[in-house]
């Protein structure tokens, strides 16, 4: 069908579509959207609708299932995408994890340094709520790195650990869980006897779900592949996807709440939470929500959860910082993921802090 | 602001429209003018500063020229300086300046060339400071071009025809633009940039060579959804804005190549560098030293670092090669052809991409692994990539083919085509919302 010579369908059905899109967002944007509205003049009002529809379902389903998603995922669908978070989030009020100097970022020398986590692990505010819903064993220690903290340990009950350097077949019953940042362990270490869990823009929020299993020739989400196969070692790498979603502590609760079920599903196994992976301090100090003092904040409280017993914190930082306490700048190319020749990093770090259970 | 962004799309645009359909046409320029003022300022408002200087600038210049229009010499003075002065603030913006001002490289040619078509005599000087700075910065070229001449756009700015299939063709160029860019071009760049975040030692050899794919496939897409955007929003002002892509690799030879990519800017080069300089006309000599001073200034406009200097040499060096006699050889081998310019262009855009030497040195090693290299080389990496981007190399393909430009002609005004269109519109504002979006590559040329 030819359309008629003063007839302009597709831009009038394009303007008609905008006008009732816009209408539709500003309605939404004062309604059940309101939360998408973050942006103010910065952005067109279509952008709240969109963000909404994309992120919480149609306006007549209920909107609270995913809105912990609503993150600007750093790296929404490949190993590393853009590196840069999108526009339409940049700056989003809800997300304010601690923006300015927290006293623990890049102000503070010993940013990075491995004296500098121990002494959070003792912080008193350990015993706190957030770490009882996964010290169910040992709900009164916080002692992660047992050797610099002997009475810590001794204090506490059952049995503490310390760490010592192991070989590679350590890591035979191991399982790596993380995001892109796993992804590149699992494709530029060299070292093919871990199994990886891995995804690009996985975040704690979704982690159980996500599809990145592979066991038997099927792919399964990691909740069904943990219930097919066993681990000895689970390490869990996750949260800078989630830096510009709430505060550190929904950040927590449900991290939390992946620990728990890590350890229901896996009880033998033990488990190593990792700190965040700093970023390049040019990222950092331009980033309101990509920056290390956010970061820091957040690997405190990832810190506490560990029991000396189960669970066990370590901190890639120690490794990979600079003087300056930031991601070291020859180790990335885009601020924010090591390069590939540095990806063994990782590896290396946790085979000098292992726990050996069967020695003590 | 570009043209692929939200604001643009949601604000600039639907507001811009309605003033100039609704203006009267003695107006129109008006409008077009100081839009495309707000459009720069809207990027830059020191850019605007700039823009609004050297169009001021360029038109008295040209009043000066005309002021003695029977003096050769007078005139001939009037045009150096004016060309020096042009190229003395595109070389201080572009390679001195902290900050580059939108468009500045694609304006000033586009003013040099209403400079020499004037001193040239071949079109009358513009009529008046609007008609000159209508033309020089209307924003639907400002930014990356197509770079128009003056002498077959200047009648345009006097006398232009908004017609109801002008607007729907335009609108459908536009549409088809974006979806290059934002569908096609943004998510095969992102294979591009997981290279460099892996780093280039540590890449397997089809990984490398499926990088160059991406890169040629992004700057194509990119570039070419971006002028396909130009040229539909000017038609949808009544303009016929120069076609800048002719599908680059359907071509047998380097040469033809860079007759269908970039067409404004070779032929700007052609008409106002290499036929002046004497293009073929006198002698071998000189025409090869023509063509290397031609690609030698065309890698200097993308930039001053050496591998861009090395990339307009190297095309200078097979584009004379083709002159003197692999062009004969080419004409005779219809696939080798093909496959010469499948495997050489990718390559020059490595060089073109990598503006370190020394990345691109690791590059080339791991293209071409002769000497073993690399370091923590994972050799099915290319597997894993290849899977999540296959698809849209392929759509890359698809649309690239001859059937896609028959199925365009012969449908593009028809009910079923402007049903895809207009879901493909909201596709892309689907996924600029939602999703990581690059600003366009050539914004930074």
């Amino acid at each position: 069908m030819k359309t008629r010579k003063y007839m302009t369908p597709l831009l009038s059905a394009i303007a008609a579509s905008m006008l009732c899109a816009n209408l539709a967002a500003v309605v939404s944007a004062h309604g059940v959207y309101q939360k998408f509205d973050t942006e103010g003049w910065g952005q067109p009002i279509i952008s709240v609708l969109i963000q909404g529809l994309s992120q919480s379902g149609p306006v007549w389903e209920p909107a609270d299932r995913n809105t912990k998603d609503s993150s600007p995922s750093l790296l929404a669908s490949s190993q590393s995408s853009t590196g840069e978070i999108p526009d339409v989030l940049a700056g989003q009020p809800e997300t304010a994890v601690s923006v300015g100097l927290s006293g623990n970022g890049q102000a503070d020398p010993d940013a990075g340094n491995p004296d500098h986590n121990a002494n959070n692990q003792l912080n008193p505010n350990a015993n706190s709520p957030h770490s009882g819903s996964c010290n169910t064993q040992n709900p009164g220690s916080a002692a992660a790195d047992a050797p610099q903290l002997p009475d810590a340990a001794a204090q506490s009950a059952p049995k503490q650990y310390s760490f010592t350097e192991v070989t590679q077949d350590y890591f035979d019953d191991a399982l790596f869980i993380g995001d892109s940042r796993v992804t590149g362990v699992a494709l530029y270490s060299g070292w093919d006897n871990l199994t990886y869990y891995a995804e690009g823009g996985m975040t704690v929020y979704n982690m159980l779900q996500s599809k990145t299993a592979q066991v038997d020739g099927q792919t399964l989400s990691i909740e069904e592949a943990l219930q097919k196969r066993s681990f000895g070692k689970i390490y869990l790498e996750i949260g800078i996807n989630e830096m510009g979603t709430g505060t550190a502590d929904s950040f927590m609760e449900a991290y939390e709440a992946a620990v728990a079920r890590l350890q229901e599903l896996q009880p033998d196994a033990i488990l190593y939470v990792c700190g965040i992976m700093y970023v390049k301090q040019s990222k950092s100090e331009s980033d309101p929500i990509f920056n290390n003092p956010a970061i820091q904040e957040r690997n405190d409280r990832i810190a506490r959860l560990a029991d000396g017993e189960n669970i066990f914190y370590l901190d890639i930082n120690e490794v990979v910082t600079d003087e300056t306490g930031h991601l070291n700048p020859d180790y990335t190319w885009d601020e924010v993921h090591l390069l590939g020749k540095y990806d063994v990093l990782w590896l290396e770090y946790f085979s000098s802090h292992a726990i050996v259970k069967e020695d003590l | 602001m570009g043209l692929s962004d939200l604001n643009f799309i949601f604000r600039f645009l639907p507001i811009f429209l309605l003033v100039y359909y609704l203006c009267p046409v003695r107006y129109r320029n008006l409008a077009l003018f100081g839009a495309s003022i707000l459009f720069c300022a809207l990027s830059s408002p020191a850019g605007a500063v700039v823009l609004l200087v050297s169009v001021t600038v360029n038109y008295l210049l040209l009043c000066a020229m005309e002021s003695k229009r029977s003096s050769l010499p007078w005139r001939r003075g009037w045009l150096t300086g004016a060309v020096l002065l042009h190229a003395g603030l595109l070389g201080y913006f572009k390679y001195m300046a902290p900050a580059l001002p939108p468009g500045i490289s694609f304006y000033t040619f586009t003013m040099l060339s209403m400079d020499i078509d004037v001193y040239r005599r071949t079109r009358q000087p513009p009529r008046s400071f609007l008609e000159h700075g209508t033309y020089t910065a209307m924003f639907p070229k400002l930014l990356s071009g197509p770079i128009t001449e003056y002498h077959e756009t200047i009648e345009q700015v006097r006398r232009r025809k908004v017609s109801a299939k002008g607007i729907e063709h335009g609108l459908s160029l536009m549409i088809a633009g974006l979806a290059f860019k934002v569908i096609i071009a943004d998510t095969v760049g992102i294979l591009w940039h997981d290279i460099q975040t892996v780093g280039f030692e540590s890449i397997s050899t089809p990984l490398a060579w499926m990088g160059a794919a991406a890169y040629s496939v992004q700057l194509l897409f990119d570039f070419q959804g971006y002028s396909l955007m130009a040229v539909g929003l000017g038609s949808m002002l009544g303009f016929q804005l120069p076609r800048n892509f002719d599908h680059p690799y359907r071509s047998r030879s380097i040469s033809e190549y860079y007759r269908r990519w970039h067409m404004s800017l070779g032929r700007w080069f052609k008409d106002y560098l290499y036929i002046p300089l004497g293009g073929s006309r006198k002698g071998t000599a000189r025409t090869v030293l023509n063509l290397l001073a031609v690609w030698l200034v065309t890698g200097i406009w993308h930039g001053v670092t050496p591998n861009f200097i090395l990339w307009g040499l190297t095309l200078g060096f097979f584009i004379v090669m083709e002159k003197l006699w692999l062009g004969k050889f080419l004409e005779a081998h219809k696939l080798l052809s093909r496959l010469y310019v499948w495997f050489l262009i990718p390559l020059t855009w490595v060089v073109f991409a990598i503006t370190n030497l020394e990345g691109l040195g690791i590059y080339f090693t791991r293209l071409f692994p002769f000497r073993g290299g690399g370091i923590a080389v994972n050799a099915m990496d290319w597997i894993i990539y290849g899977k999540k981007y296959l698809a849209f190399f392929l759509a890359a393909f698809a649309v690239s083919c001859p059937a896609a430009d028959y199925l365009w002609k012969k449908y593009w005004n028809t009910l079923a085509a402007k049903i895809v269109l207009f879901a493909l519109f909201w596709v892309c504002v689907y996924r600029l919302v939602t999703g990581l979006h690059n600003p366009f590559l050539y914004l930074g040329f």
